[in-house]
């Protein structure tokens, strides 16, 4: 193994027992990893801190902070970093409830000396992997997607599932951001489809009598309508998504949009669309002709 | 560290296994050593504060110490050592502190055959 492309990992083993921490180490370095120690959770986290171990082995029963309350702190602070448990009877249930809190893995302290160094290799495996995954996600420079989609709906969700899916993997958008932009992204197709492809007029839906629906569903067969798709293509970097989506219709007039700062286009019956997109996008423009708009979203730079 | 008769009780079956230590103890004979030095070390530290503990009625403190002793003797295998502070730490574990103190002198009892039996393997003799 070269060295210098998996270089050993480093072990922090936690135990309040000295007698613990040597035995423990002792089958760590065997093992061929690198061990150092700390006596107590909060000893734990500051080496964490300090000494970036690549992953903290760990006893459940210390005073002070215990191993449940390490596992549910690291989870916190540093997710990247896996605790793999070392167990004894009657921490059965605080074993438990750590692997629910998220520990990677666990060892009875009875079988340190049959099952330590492979539940360490497991993990370490595994962590390797994930960070391979990061680091090739770094390399990547941009990744280009395009869609071409007809007015079914069913397709719409599942596109917009995909982008989002496609966002999440690039670490472009926080869980809970993905849904705002979840949401942004089905307004723009459903412009794009309704009101560009289909040229249906928002404010049919005001009188609520089932006109905007039937009409929908008479141009859905109907051509020229039925025939125009919408093209979508998305632009992924390391530092923006940019979302084009451009239907096939007769365009409309941009300068009649609502302005999304204005409280008042809330309560429109129209128009809703634009404005949660808007809200929701870092950066929003059309092409001249209205039947393209392109959407930009940028990760916030204080999250990970 | 050697180890023979002199880990035998005569009246009972040799308080450290050594088949378990080798196992159980990393580093072969110098990590035996090592250990063994920390049980002898630490063994009677963690008796004392069992026992203060205990006559501070603080059950959580006397449960921790009970907890450290047992896993120390598990390197050994020392079961009589283990039997002991287990049957004290289920005894915390109930919150009976009065039931933990009857037995802690065989804890003690069996605590000090273990530093015996490590003593004199550390002597080679």
């Amino acid at each position: 193994m070269d060295p210098h492309e998996n270089p050993t990992a480093k072990i922090l083993v936690v135990d309040d027992s000295a007698m613990d921490r040597k035995v423990a180490g002792g089958f760590v370095t065997e093992a061929g990893f690198e061990a150092f120690y700390a006596e107590s959770g909060q000893d734990a986290l500051d080496h964490v801190e300090r000494d970036a171990p690549d992953i903290v082995l760990t006893d459940l029963r210390m005073p002070g902070m215990d191993g449940l309350q390490l596992v549910t702190e690291m989870r916190a602070s540093h997710p990247d970093v896996p605790v793999i448990l070392m167990t004894a009877h009657g921490s059965e249930e605080t074993a438990v409830a750590a692997l629910r809190a998220g520990a990677a893995n666990y060892v009875p302290k009875t079988e340190l000396w049959r099952d330590l160094a492979q539940a360490i290799q497991v993990v370490h495996d595994a962590m390797l992997a994930a960070r391979g995954r990061a680091q090739v996600r770094d390399l990547l420079q941009e990744q280009s997607l395009h869609y071409v989609v007809g007015c079914e709906r069913g397709t719409t969700r599942a596109l917009v599932g995909h982008l989002q899916e496609a966002l999440r993997q690039g670490h472009l958008c926080e869980e809970t951001d993905l849904i705002r932009v979840g949401t942004a992204l089905t307004e723009a197709l459903a412009n794009a489809r309704d009101h560009g492809n289909l040229e249906l007029d928002s404010t049919l839906r005001a009188p609520g009598d089932g006109s905007y629906s039937r009409l929908r569903l008479e141009r859905m067969a109907q051509a020229p309508y039925c025939e125009r798709r919408v093209h979508v293509h998305a632009l992924l970097t390391a530092t923006e998504a940019t979302f084009t989506v451009r239907d096939e219709g007769r365009g409309f007039d941009v300068t009649q949009l609502p302005d999304p700062r204005d409280p008042a286009n809330l309560l429109k019956p129209s128009g809703r669309g634009i404005v949660l997109i808007r809200t929701f996008m870092d950066e929003v423009t059309f092409n001249e002709q209205g039947n393209e708009i392109r959407m930009v979203m940028r990760p916030d730079p204080d999250s990970d | 560290m050697e180890h023979g008769a002199e880990s035998r009780m005569p009246e009972d079956r040799p308080i450290i296994d050594w088949e378990v230590a080798r196992r159980s103890i990393p580093g072969g004979e110098a990590g035996l050593r090592d250990v063994g030095g920390m049980m002898l070390e630490d063994g009677p530290r963690l008796l004392a504060e069992l026992r203060a503990a205990l006559d501070a009625a603080d059950g959580p403190r006397a449960r921790l110490a009970a907890h450290t002793l047992l896993g120390g003797a598990r390197h050994f295998g020392a079961a009589a050592v283990i039997h002991a502070a287990a049957t004290i730490e289920a005894h915390l574990a109930a919150e009976n502190l009065d039931a933990a103190a009857a037995a802690t002198p065989a804890l003690e009892t069996q605590l000090a055959r273990l530093l015996e039996a490590l003593r004199a393997a550390a002597k080679g003799g």
